[in-house]
């Protein structure tokens, strides 16, 4: 079956202020099928917000997406898709949850004209019919008294409020993808389980193919089908959720692992992974991580490519798979 | 202390508009000082019958006025004396307005609300107001007054900055460390205010020369201000009021030199304003 | 609402603090001001008694600035020493006229320069976005009573496209409406462009500043990924969301209508306010002078309090506070 998107060899480049360009995203492929949730792992900085952005080619300038790249929604290549044709594709197919809803939100319109305007954007309806549709919508995504909350300012709502806000217009159009970038970070943990609940719910009702952009793999357990982890730009590790969680192939997930407490099971040290992330402009010329890799050898100064570890299971080390 | 300084100069050179303010402020401060040395003296009146509103021409490279006397070197004196005026005042008009804002910021409590208001009320009063009515009451303002008038009236923004700023510092640990360790109330000012608030300073401070020069043309051209037979650049403008139909010149060359000062100082400023603060921009 | 009352009350007390200002200012300058008033005309004996009546000139400076306060509150200025009729009378006379005036300044610059603005701010950085700045510092830095002459220069007396002075030809007093107002639209031309050249850079550089930062906010990429038009991302979310800061403007120019117009108005004879403080100030009416002084001041606190209203009404937040 066709996948509903398919990402190959994304690359966004920015200029640097010496002169030459930086690739915060270096090559990232990726599928998306319906029905199904793929977690984008990683820390911040490495890229993967940026990636979210450039599916919808939103990258803010001076970046661009550069032009080897391919984003193939339902086969057609948006990379070749005129302003005109992306507007219809931003919202009206793939649809996007921002990190931080009270900044995301514009602050001098009312919940329900943000709702309204994300409809409209795509059907020519009249203004009440679109209002009509943006309470509707308040409902289904669990806002109680939403006629009332359609007339309000963000400030006037609570986090969790404002992420459903959020979530109704990336849905306002009826999109077939959903793009939620760190949809939880900016809450209380509360009602981070609601919001992730409630994109599930959604996800299965609708059938949508969910992008979930995180940096918490407490919020990947149990809730995304497939994760791919990425690291300075690149996709380190790609496998369904099990897969990984149960046997991390790459050393910088084994890593991701290592340093999350657990309430269950045995008391052990934490061990984090020494050093830090590399910004794009220090970036080694071989595999990125390295230089904080506890299991580096000399093939490591070449840059490995993504490697069968398992049957559906890849990763980006030359300790992965066969030692050819 | 001058490192800071040599690097706000740098960063004012490297921007396009930075530069040419500076090259061409550069430009007409030579002119004023050394105009006099090569020009015809500014008050000298010619053969009235035969050399008064001469077009611009060789001997009088911008004309003369209906005095026969040379418009260029009238210019130049007035420009001197403008731009003394300016800097004079702004300078002065900092120093008041960092004054008042130390003190308000510093003592707090009674004085600082009392101070404010006062700001506050005399921002309300208009600046031109204000001198119109000085100078209308007061007769031959001599020079060193006026600057002291403009000075005067143009300190309130510069204080506020200072108290907000003085306000800052005064709750950051490191100057009650400093406080404990027994170092003086002004030096602790000198020493940690100074270089947090020499900034928006400047930038405030060269942006009021270009307002005081403006005012000071204002008011010439009004009667007020400068007296004749000083020349001045609003004097010129005033006086070719009459003849500046059939003597364009008379009136053209004083206004454009307005401008150009003016502008100039602007651009400075505002290439200082951009150095240090990038995202103003 | 208590928020507006103490507001209202904070205007009123800056305005009175302001006044009591102006009072001790006129009494600082040296030398007596009677003589000084007299000095380049005699006064008449009465002219003389009205000012010491109005004044309290002969009185300690306490009940004089009691007399001065209770005379303002009320719009009493006494006599102008040129015109010898009330200074109110005068003033309300030629309000209307730099209303107008004022007016039409007030619509270039938030149109045009709010246009202008948002145009820098989308191409910032740009050739476009440099040469308009530098434009508008020009602007900034003529003066505008020069500016003025040279326009007339222009246009009046070489083209002869408009008229050089005045608001409306004598000649026209009984003439139909249309033609009277084409002819005030023709007076009103130069004096306005005049005045709007020497303000609009301020009014430029607030919109262009105040869009960059709009521009930068996420809603603006959130608004995008709805899949919005450009135009209504810019003008219905960054332009808007700038729009109560701007509009704070709107309040702060109600002192120019006053006061900038004090040599535009001279230079075009407009009958204002503004040339009869230009007028009052050559020719020392101390009374006049300080009438509109006062009246100036009210407006820049007025306009003040507005613009601190209109921003509350127009930005949600601010309603909070």
């Amino acid at each position: 079956m066709t996948p509903l998107l398919e990402v190959r060899d994304l690359r966004v480049s920015f200029p640097e202020s010496g002169g030459g360009t930086i690739h915060p995203v270096d090559g990232v492929s990726f599928t998306l099928e319906r029905g199904r949730t793929l977690a984008l792992v990683g820390e911040s900085g490495c890229g993967k917000s940026l990636t979210g952005l450039a599916l919808l080619r939103l990258v803010p300038s001076p970046g661009r997406v550069e032009a080897s790249s391919a984003i193939r929604l339902e086969g057609k290549d948006l990379m070749s898709f005129d302003e005109r044709a992306m507007r219809e594709v931003r919202g009206g197919r793939i649809g996007m949850v921002f990190q931080d809803p009270m900044t995301s939100l514009n602050p001098v319109l009312t919940a329900g004209d943000q709702i309204a305007e994300g409809v409209r954007a795509h059907r020519s309806v009249s203004r009440s019919d679109a209002l009509a549709r943006a309470e509707a919508l308040l409902g289904e995504v669990g806002i109680a008294d939403p006629a009332r909350r359609l007339h309000e300012y963000p400030h006037q709502l609570s986090g969790g409020m404002r992420q459903r806000v959020m979530i109704s217009i990336a849905l306002a159009a009826e999109p077939e993808i959903l793009i939620a970038d760190e949809p939880t970070t900016a809450l209380d943990v509360t009602v981070q389980a609601q919001i992730l609940e409630l994109l599930d719910r959604l996800r299965l009702e609708r059938g949508m193919a969910v992008l979930l952009i995180t940096h918490d793999l407490g919020v990947v357990a149990g809730r995304a089908d497939d994760m791919c982890v990425m690291y300075a730009g690149q996709i380190v590790e790609r496998a369904s959720t099990r897969q990984v969680f149960e046997a991390p192939a790459h050393p910088y997930t084994r890593g991701l692992f290592g340093s999350v407490p657990t309430i269950a099971g045995p008391r052990e040290r934490l061990t984090p992974i020494s050093g830090s992330v590399p910004p794009p402009t220090a970036w080694p010329g071989g595999c990125r991580f390295a230089p904080r890799c506890p299991e580096r050898f000399a093939r490591c100064d070449s840059m490995p490519s993504l490697r069968g570890a398992a049957p559906g299971h890849d990763a980006r080390c030359w300790l992965a798979g066969d030692e050819a | 202390m001058t490192a800071p300084l040599v690097a706000l100069a740098q960063a004012v050179w490297k921007r396009p508009g930075g530069r040419a303010g500076t090259i061409a402020l550069a430009l007409l401060a030579l002119l004023a000082l050394c105009g006099p040395l090569v020009l015809p003296s500014p008050t000298a009146q010619g053969d009235l019958l035969h050399e008064a509103l001469l077009p611009p021409g060789v001997g009088h490279l911008l004309g003369t006025d209906q005095l026969s006397r040379d418009v260029l070197s009238r210019i130049v004196s007035g420009l001197r004396l403008s731009l003394i005026i300016g800097l004079a005042s702004a300078f002065l008009a900092v120093v008041l307005g960092a004054a008042v804002g130390l003190i308000a910021g510093a003592r707090a409590g009674l004085v600082d609300s009392v101070l404010m208001r006062m700001v506050d009320a005399l921002l309300a009063i208009p600046r031109l107001f204000v001198l119109l009515l000085v100078l209308a009451v007061w007769d031959r303002v001599p020079l060193p007054a006026l600057v002291l008038l403009l000075a005067l009236t143009g300190w309130y923004g510069t204080s506020r900055l200072v108290r907000a700023e003085t306000v800052r510092v005064r709750s950051e640990d490191f100057v009650r460390a400093a406080e404990a360790l027994g170092a003086g109330r002004l030096r602790i000012a000198l020493h940690h205010l100074l270089p947090n608030v020499a900034a928006p300073i400047i930038v405030a401070g060269t942006l009021g020369v270009g307002d005081v020069i403006l005012l000071e043309a204002g008011l010439t051209y009004l009667g007020l201000g400068i007296r004749p037979p000083t020349p001045s650049l609003g004097g010129m403008v005033l006086d070719s009021r009459s003849v500046f139909v059939t003597a364009p010149w008379t009136s053209i060359f004083p206004g454009l030199v307005i401008v150009l000062t003016v502008l100039s100082v602007n651009l400075v400023g505002d290439a200082l304003r951009e150095a240090l603060d990038p995202r103003s921009t | 609402m208590n928020w507006l009352a103490r507001r209202a009350l904070q205007a009123v007390g800056t305005a009175l603090i302001a006044l009591t200002l102006l009072f001790f200012l006129v009494r600082s300058v040296p030398g007596d001001p009677l003589a000084i008033l007299s000095e380049d005309r005699p006064l008449t004996s009465e002219q003389v008694r009205d000012l010491q009546r109005r004044y309290q000139l002969d009185q300690p400076l306490g009940s004089q600035f009691v007399a001065f306060v209770g005379g303002a509150l009320q719009g009493d200025f006494g006599t102008s020493i040129q015109y010898g009729r009330p200074v109110r009378q005068l003033v309300l006379e030629r309000l209307p006229r730099t209303l107008l005036l004022g007016a039409a300044v007030l619509l270039i610059n938030f149109t045009l320069g709010l246009w202008l603005g948002v145009q820098q701010a989308l191409h910032r950085g740009r050739p476009i976005d440099r040469v308009l700045t530098t434009l508008s510092l020009a602007g900034y830095a003529t003066p505008s009573f020069w500016l003025g002459l040279m326009l007339v220069m222009l246009f009046a007396v070489r083209l002869h496209w408009l008229p050089a002075a005045g608001s409306l030809d004598p000649g026209l007093e009984s003439a139909g409406v249309a033609s009277v107002l084409g002819d005030r639209l023709r007076h009103l031309i130069l004096p306005a462009l005049t005045l709007a050249a020497v303000s609009i850079a301020s009014s430029m550089r607030y919109q262009r500043a105040a869009m960059l930062d709009a521009l930068r906010q996420p809603y603006v990429i959130a608004a995008r990924a709805r899949g919005l038009t450009d135009r209504r991302v810019v003008w219905g979310h960054a332009w808007r969301s700038a729009l109560p800061s701007v509009l704070t403007l709107f309040g702060l120019w109600l002192p120019i209508l006053v006061v900038g117009a004090v040599f535009v108005e001279q230079v075009f004879a407009w009958q204002g306010l503004g040339s009869l403080t230009a007028g009052a100030a050559a020719a020392r009416d101390y009374p006049l002078l300080m009438g509109t002084a006062v009246l100036a001041t009210a407006a820049v606190v007025t306009g003040s309090f507005l613009s601190d209203v209109l921003h509350a009404l127009l930005d949600p937040r601010a309603r909070a506070e």
